[in-house]
C-alpha cells in the first residue's frame, strides 16, 4: 500500500518547469550533439587515413621488393618486334593494369602488369579495399639525379600511391597520397 | 518519530527544481563525455596526421635504404676498397669479437646528398605552398658492416684460404625528417665478401691433373715447315687425325716493346701450366717443329724464309765459340770453323722426298737407340708426331710460362760443324748426332756426316784445335757447353731419365723480341754466346735454370706438382704473415675441388645463393629456373644492347639438381649468348653442364672491331661430378671452365671438357683457362672408364685458350675479384624515430 503522505502531498512539475527543462535540454543537446557528430566524423577520417596507409604500405612493400627485378619484368614486356623497351612509368601507368589495381572486390586481387594487351608474370597480391574507398592508383614520374650519381646509372622514379575515398555516399572525397622512390637499371 | 514525521512537509522544498537540477547533471556529465571523446578524436586525429607524416618519412626512407642497398648490390668494390679498407682486411683468427667498419662520411654524405636530390622532387607531398613548403629531408646515411666471421678461419694443407673472405651484416641506416618527424629507417642484411676465383686452379692457363701415358697429347702431325699435316692419323686409342693445336697464351699483354722487364713479376702476372704426371710420372711433349709464317708453325724452330743460303733449310744459326783458351785459335792448323747445333721439332712429313717418316726418315735417330735392329716402319711414325698442346704459344703470339708436372719436352738435336771458308757454304754439313759420350771422346775421329752429299768431314781436332792431352776434355767440356741438352727419342728409355725439363728449356723465352723485325725468336745472335761468362749472369727466373746448365744436371728445372705453394699478391690489405700470404699449399695432383669447396662434408661456406632444383623432374622446367636465376634479358639501355642474356648478379651460386641425375644424363644448359658484365661462379652438383652459345665480355663487332675482352669480369663453370659440353653455336667462351671432378681413386675416369656434337666444328676459343681433370688421349680405348671419349678426341681442331690474368690468386689484380655479395632480403627492417 502506497504511503498515504504520497497519496496526498505529491504534486506533477509545472508547466513552466517543464518548459524551463526542455529549452535547457534543448539548449545544450544540441550543441553536444553537433559535437559528436562531427567527432564521429573525424573519427571516421583517421579510420580512413588509417586504410589508406596500410593499402599504400601494402603497395609500396611489394613495388620495392620487386625493384631488383623490373629489368626483368620489362624486358617481358618488351613487344620482340620493336626496337624500343616499355619504361617502368609504361608498366605501372598502363590503363589496364590500373584496373587491376583499382579493382574494388570483395576479394584478395592479384594484380598482374600488363603492357597494351600482354599480359605479364609478375602481379601485385593486393588487399580488398573498404567499401568506402573509390580509388586504388599510382603516378609515375621520372626523377633527375644527379650527374655523377653515387646510386649508379640508373632510372630513377618516383612513384606515388593515391587512394581516394568517401566517408558518406554524397560527401567530398578525401585522398591520401604515399610516394616511394624506385630505381631500375 | 517527530523527525519523522516532519519528512513529508519537506518534499515540496526538494521536489523545487529537481528535475532541472538532474537535467543540468546528465548533461553536465554528457557535456563531460562528449567533450572528452571529442578531445580524443582531436588528439587522434592529429596523431593520425603524424602518423600519416610517420608513414611518409617511413617509406621515403625505405625507398632510400632500399636505393643504397641495391647499389651495393650492383658492386661498389672500387669505391669500397677506398672507404672501407677494414672490410679488406684479414678477420682477426683468434677468434676476438666482431669488428665493424664503417663505409666513409664522404661517401654516406654523397648518399644522402643524391637521395636529397630525389626528395626535393617530391612536390606533391606538400602539405602547404609558397613560404610554408615543407620537403621532406634527408638528414642522416650510415652504412656499417659488422664483420662476423672468417670463411676460412685457418689455414689447412690442400685447401684454398683467402683470408679476407669473410662474412657479416651489413647495417644501412637513412634518416627522413619531414614537418618535424624524424625518422630512422635501418635495414641489416647479411653480406659474404668472396673472390671469384674459385681454387688454385685458376692459377693455370690449363690444369690438368692426370696424364694417361706419357705420351697421350703426341697426336699432332705437323710438316717441315710448321703447317698441320692433315695427313698424319695417330693411332691412339682409335685412328684420328688433328687438324690443329691447341695454343695456350699465357698473358694479355704483346711483346712488350722497349720495356726493361723483371723475370719474376712477368712470370707471377702469367697464367701457368698444370699437366700431371701419368703413371709412369712424367709427361712428354714433343716440340713441333717449323718456320712457317706468323700465323702457322711453332715459334721456336726455325729461321726466318731467306736467312738461310740456298734459302731451303732454315736453321738456327751455330754457336760462336767464345773460348780461346781451349780453342787455339793460332795454331798453324787453325781453319775458320764454327761448331753448332740444330734443334728441331718434331714433324711427320717434309716438304721433300719420303713424305711417310717424317723426322725419322732424316736420321735424326741414332741408329743404335732406335728403331732397335729393325727396320722403320710406317706405324711407327706416330713418334715423329708433336703434342697437340703448344702451352708456349705460337709464333704470332710466343708465351712464357711455368709449367709444373713433372713435364718434359722432347725435341731433336743434330750436331754440326761449318766451315767458315769461302769454299764451304751450305749451312748442311756435317751432321753428328747424337754428342759422343765422354769415354768415347776421340779427337782423331772424324766426324760421321748424315746425308748425302755431305762430302766435308772434319776431324774434331781439326775443329777444335787443342793442345794434346789432357786439356782434350776440355774441348769436350767445350762441345757440352755449345749444346748443353739433348732430347733423345728412345722410346724405351724410363721416363723421366728422358728428355728436357720445360721450364729448363723455355727459360729464355724473354721478350727482347721487337715486333716487326723479321729475327729469330729468341734472338741467339742478339743474346750472349751460350759460351759466353755473360750468358751465365744473365737473370733467369726458372729455378735451378742455372745448375741445370751444369755437366750432370740430373733433370732440373722440373716442377713436380706434390708440394706446390702459391701466394697471394703483397698487398696493403694482406698482412704479411706467412699463413695470410698462402693461397694454397699442397700437392694439385690430389687437390680435390669437391672437399675444397666443401660438399663432402655438407657445408659450402662460400656460396652466397642456392639454387634448389632436387624436386623437379622436368629438364626444360629445369633449365628456365636456372636461366632465370642467373640471367636476365639484355636491354638496349645495356652495354651490350639487345639479344644477350646478362648476369642478374654477382656471386656464387650452388645449383643442386635433381640427385638421380649423373654425368652423361640430362645436362643443365646455360641460355645461348651470355655477355658477362659482372662475375659469377656458378658450381653444380650432379650431372653435366651444357654451354649453348657464346660467352662473351667483349662487345659484339661493330665496323669489324670487336671490344678487347674485359678481364674484370669473371665466369666460373665448375660441375662438381660433372663434364662441361661445349655445343655447336659456343664459339667464344669467356670463362674458367673446370669439369674437375677426379676419377675413380684420383685416377682414370675424370671429368673433362667435351663436344656437345663430336667432333666439334670449331676451335676452342676460351678467354679464361680450363680445369679438367683429365684431356689427354688414352693408348687403348678399354684404359678409360669411360666411353665419352676425351677432350683432345672433341676438339680435332685444337683452338686457343687465353688466360684471363684476372683469375691469378698471384697477381695484383686478385682482389679485383673479391666482391661484396648482399643478400636479396633484409634480415630485419625497422623504422623508429629519429633526433
Amino acid at each position: 500500500m502506497m504511503p498515504s503522505f504520497f497519496l496526498h502531498r505529491i504534486r506533477g512539475f509545472s508547466m513552466a518547469e517543464i518548459m524551463v527543462a526542455v529549452f535547457i535540454v534543448g539548449l545544450i543537446i544540441g550543441p553536444l550533439v553537433l559535437l559528436l557528430n562531427q567527432s564521429t566524423q573525424k573519427t571516421n577520417v583517421s579510420m580512413y587515413l588509417f586504410l589508406a596507409m596500410h593499402y599504400a604500405d601494402e603497395i609500396a612493400q611489394q613495388l620495392q621488393r620487386m625493384a631488383p627485378h623490373f629489368d626483368q619484368i620489362l624486358a617481358e614486356a618488351k613487344d620482340p618486334t620493336s626496337q624500343t623497351t616499355p619504361t617502368l612509368r609504361d608498366l605501372l601507368m598502363d590503363g589496364n593494369f590500373l584496373n587491376e589495381v583499382k579493382k574494388l572486390d570483395n576479394n584478395f586481387t592479384l594484380a598482374f602488369f600488363q603492357f597494351g594487351a600482354k599480359k605479364l608474370q609478375a602481379c601485385l597480391m593486393l588487399s580488398p579495399m573498404d567499401g568506402h574507398f573509390k580509388t586504388r592508383t599510382l603516378d609515375v614520374y621520372p626523377l633527375v639525379s644527379q650527374t655523377s650519381s653515387i646510386l649508379g646509372q640508373k632510372n630513377f622514379w618516383k612513384v606515388n600511391i593515391i587512394l581516394e575515398w568517401k566517408e558518406i555516399q554524397n560527401g567530398p572525397t578525401q585522398s591520401a597520397l604515399f610516394p616511394i622512390i624506385l630505381g631500375n637499371p | 518519530m517527530n523527525r519523522l514525521k516532519t519528512t513529508p512537509e519537506l518534499i515540496p522544498i526538494l521536489r523545487r527544481g529537481f528535475l532541472l537540477w538532474v537535467a543540468l547533471l546528465v548533461f553536465f556529465v554528457l557535456g563531460v563525455f562528449v567533450f572528452t571523446f571529442n578531445q580524443l578524436v582531436v588528439n587522434q586525429n592529429i596523431r593520425t596526421h603524424h602518423e600519416l607524416l610517420v608513414q611518409t618519412a617511413d617509406l621515403l626512407g625505405q625507398s632510400s635504404v632500399q636505393l643504397i642497398v641495391n647499389r651495393f648490390k650492383q658492386g661498389l668494390e672500387p669505391i669500397l676498397r677506398q672507404e672501407a679498407p677494414a672490410l679488406f682486411q684479414p678477420i682477426s683468427t683468434t677468434g676476438a669479437e666482431p669488428k665493424e667498419c664503417d663505409l666513409s662520411a664522404s661517401i654516406c654524405g654523397q648518399f644522402k646528398s643524391e637521395i636529397q636530390t630525389f626528395l626535393n622532387q617530391l612536390d606533391e607531398v606538400q602539405f602547404f605552398k609558397g613560404l610554408f613548403k615543407h620537403l621532406p629531408n634527408c638528414t642522416d646515411v650510415r652504412v656499417v658492416f659488422r664483420l662476423q666471421k672468417s670463411i676460412h678461419p685457418t689455414f689447412s694443407i690442400q685447401q684454398t684460404r683467402d683470408p679476407v673472405e669473410k662474412k657479416g651484416e651489413m647495417i644501412v641506416s637513412c634518416t627522413i625528417e619531414f614537418h618535424g618527424i624524424s625518422r630512422k629507417v635501418t635495414a641489416t642484411r647479411h653480406f659474404s665478401l668472396v673472390s671469384m676465383v674459385p681454387g688454385p686452379f685458376c692459377r693455370f692457363t690449363l690444369y690438368a691433373p692426370f696424364s694417361p701415358w706419357p705420351h697421350c697429347y703426341t697426336a699432332l702431325g705437323i710438316c717441315y715447315n710448321g703447317e698441320v699435316d692433315t695427313k698424319y692419323e695417330h693411332p691412339f686409342p682409335q685412328p684420328q687425325s688433328f687438324k690443329g693445336p691447341l695454343i695456350l697464351n699465357n698473358s694479355l699483354e704483346k711483346f712488350d716493346i722497349g720495356k726493361s722487364r723483371d723475370d719474376e713479376s712477368d712470370l707471377q702476372n702469367r697464367g701457368w701450366v698444370f699437366i700431371g704426371p701419368s703413371p709412369d710420372e712424367a709427361v712428354f711433349l714433343k716440340i713441333s717443329n717449323g718456320y712457317n709464317s706468323y700465323s702457322g708453325g711453332s715459334f721456336h724452330f726455325m729461321m726466318p724464309p731467306g736467312t738461310s743460303p740456298n734459302g731451303k733449310y732454315k736453321v738456327i744459326p751455330p754457336e760462336v765459340i767464345e773460348d780461346p783458351s781451349n780453342f787455339n785459335q793460332n795454331a798453324a792448323d787453325f781453319k775458320p770453323y764454327l761448331i753448332g747445333k740444330q734443334m728441331m721439332g718434331f714433324y711427320t712429313q717434309v716438304d721433300y722426298g719420303n713424305q711417310q717418316l717424317g723426322a725419322a726418315a732424316m736420321g735424326l735417330w741414332d741408329k743404335d737407340l732406335w728403331p732397335k735392329n729393325g727396320n722403320w716402319l710406317s706405324t711407327d711414325r706416330w713418334r715423329c708426331a708433336c703434342s697437340w698442346i703448344y702451352p708456349y704459344g705460337n709464333m704470332a703470339n710466343p708465351s712464357r710460362t711455368l709449367i709444373i708436372g713433372p713435364v718434359l719436352v722432347g725435341f731433336l738435336v743434330a750436331y754440326f760443324a761449318r766451315n767458315l771458308a769461302p769454299e764451304v757454304t751450305s749451312w748442311q754439313k756435317g751432321f753428328f748426332s747424337p754428342p759422343p759420350p765422354k769415354d768415347s771422346y776421340n779427337p782423331e775421329d772424324r766426324i760421321s756426316s748424315v746425308g748425302d752429299p755431305f762430302p766435308i768431314a772434319f776431324r774434331y781436332r781439326s775443329v777444335f784445335l787443342q793442345p794434346p792431352p789432357p786439356s782434350l776434355a776440355q774441348g769436350y767440356t767445350s762441345l757440352e757447353r755449345v749444346s748443353p741438352w739433348c732430347s733423345i727419342s728412345n722410346p724405351d728409355a724410363p721416363v723421366p731419365t728422358e728428355g728436357i725439363a720445360f721450364n729448363t728449356f723455355f727459360d729464355f723465352m724473354r721478350y727482347d723480341k721487337q715486333p716487326d723485325d723479321k729475327k729469330p725468336f729468341p734472338d741467339y745472335q742478339g743474346e750472349p754466346s751460350l759460351a759466353s761468362a755473360k750468358y751465365d749472369q744473365k737473370p733467369r727466373c726458372v729455378p735451378n735454370s742455372i745448375l741445370a746448365r751444369e755437366t750432370n744436371p740430373n733433370i732440373p728445372g722440373l716442377h713436380p706438382s706434390e708440394d706446390v705453394k702459391i701466394l697471394l699478391p703483397k698487398s696493403n690489405t694482406v698482412e704479411d704473415t706467412n699463413q695470410d700470404q698462402l693461397y694454397f699449399h699442397g700437392s694439385l695432383r690430389e687437390y680435390n675441388f669437391p672437399i675444397d669447396f666443401g660438399y663432402a662434408v655438407g657445408a659450402v661456406p662460400r656460396v652466397t645463393h642456392i639454387l634448389d632444383l632436387q624436386m623437379l623432374d622436368d629438364a626444360d622446367q629445369e633449365n628456365d629456373r636456372v636461366r632465370d636465376f642467373l640471367f636476365r634479358p639484355s636491354t638496349e639501355r645495356d652495354e651490350c644492347k639487345t639479344g644477350f642474356w646478362i648476369p642478374r648478379r654477382s656471386g656464387i651460386f650452388y645449383i643442386l639438381r635433381p640427385k638421380d641425375i649423373k654425368s652423361g644424363g640430362k645436362k643443365m644448359v646455360l641460355p645461348k649468348n651470355i655477355f658477362l658484365d659482372k662475375s659469377l661462379m656458378i658450381v653444380s652438383i650432379h650431372g653435366d653442364m651444357l654451354i649453348s652459345g657464346d660467352i662473351t665480355t667483349s662487345l659484339p663487332e661493330t665496323g669489324g672491331i670487336e671490344t678487347p675482352p674485359k678481364g674484370e669480369n669473371l665466369l666460373s663453370l665448375i660441375p662438381l661430378d660433372g663434364d662441361i659440353y661445349l655445343g655447336p653455336e659456343a664459339k667464344k667462351i669467356h670463362a674458367y671452365l673446370a669439369p674437375i671432378g677426379p676419377g675413380r681413386e684420383g685416377g682414370a675416369g675424370g671429368n673433362r671438357l667435351l663436344a656437345d656434337q663430336k667432333p666439334f666444328s670449331n676451335k676452342l676459343d676460351i678467354f679464361g683457362g680450363l680445369a679438367a681433370w683429365e684431356i689427354g688421349l688414352y693408348k687403348t680405348a678399354g684404359e678409360d672408364p669411360r666411353d665419352c671419349g676425351t677432350t683432345m678426341n672433341s676438339f680435332p681442331k685444337g683452338g686457343m685458350i687465353t688466360y684471363n690474368p684476372y683469375f691469378n690468386p698471384s697477381a695484383p689484380t686478385y682482389e679485383e675479384s673479391r666482391k661484396l655479395i648482399v643478400d636479396d632480403l633484409h634480415i630485419e627492417q625497422k623504422s623508429e624515430g629519429a633526433q
